[in-house]
């Protein structure tokens, strides 16, 4: 094949430049955390999540006993917590601070006491 | 009465979602409407689940009717709070009194005071009295050339 020197600049150019894309997707992807949060009347662990402002998080919930729920208002995120499942809640922290979370399904006695907090910094 | 509290995520429900709908629409708009629920229908402090996770379908469904109140518990002290032209009123508990909205970082009960032993309890009352008459009045001047 007989490219032109300026085609051929302008192959390797958009190719480099298509590898940097992906290369900052899977860099951004890599980025992102997952946390495993395990729920038992009445509690978290861990019960307190520290993230980073603007990263991506996946929260990965599992209960030992009972249906429990987890509710993070300031993050617009809840889901149930089913015995035998995985659920997961994914969302990226917009602003800094420590934030409350809740049982948002009655789990027993002790079900108001179920909290923890996400720390962004 | 709305139960928003036997269900274990604290929601109302689409049954009884579609009975108040039901319910409401045999009301004239303006007619005299009275709610008794556990749990706040609007959002007063989601942080410590002071809400109904489908209480906003609720008052949806009471807006178009203009002469609205609503009584509730849960939060154990008095709060008076207005969604557009419905009035929400919870009254103190007579067991023990709960911190006002995020004024301390758990929703735990105010620690017993020996010195003041009823600090924050109580109950209330409320009287409904039909408003008095109201009078329309037309006024007609004497005219002249009249039979």
């Amino acid at each position: 094949m007989n490219l032109s020197r300026e085609r051929r600049r302008f192959l390797i150019g958009s190719a480099s430049a298509g590898l940097c894309a992906i290369a900052a997707m899977a860099g951004a992807q890599s980025q992102e955390q997952v946390i495993k949060v395990v729920a038992r009347r009445f509690t978290y662990a861990p019960d307190r999540i520290l993230l980073k402002k603007g990263l991506p998080v996946t929260l990965e919930f599992s209960t030992l006993d009972v249906p429990m729920g987890f509710n993070a208002p300031d993050f617009g995120v809840r889901t149930d917590i089913l015995p035998g499942k995985v659920s997961r809640v994914r969302f990226t922290p917009d602003k800094a601070g420590e934030f409350s979370f809740h049982c948002d399904l009655f789990c027993g006695s002790g079900h108001e006491d179920m909290t923890g907090a996400i720390v962004v910094t | 009465m709305i139960d928003n509290v036997s269900d274990p995520g604290a929601s109302i429900g689409d049954e009884q979602l579609s009975w108040l709908a039901a319910d409401l629409e045999k009301q004239a708009p303006e007619a005299r409407i009275v709610v008794f629920t556990h749990r706040p229908l609007f959002d007063l402090y989601p942080q410590w689940d002071w809400a109904t996770r489908d209480g906003a379908r609720a008052l949806a469904l009471l807006m178009p009717h203009t002469n609205v109140t609503v009584f509730y518990g849960h939060i154990h002290q008095e709060h008076h709070q207005m969604t557009g032209h419905i009035a929400h009123h919870s009254a103190k508990s007579l067991i023990f009194p709960l911190p006002a909205p995020g004024s301390q970082p758990k929703r735990t009960p105010l620690a017993w005071d020996s010195a003041q032993p009823y600090r924050g309890l109580g109950f209330r009352e409320v009287e409904a009295e039909r408003k008095n008459a109201q009078y329309n009045i037309t006024e007609f001047p004497v005219q002249k050339g009249t039979s």
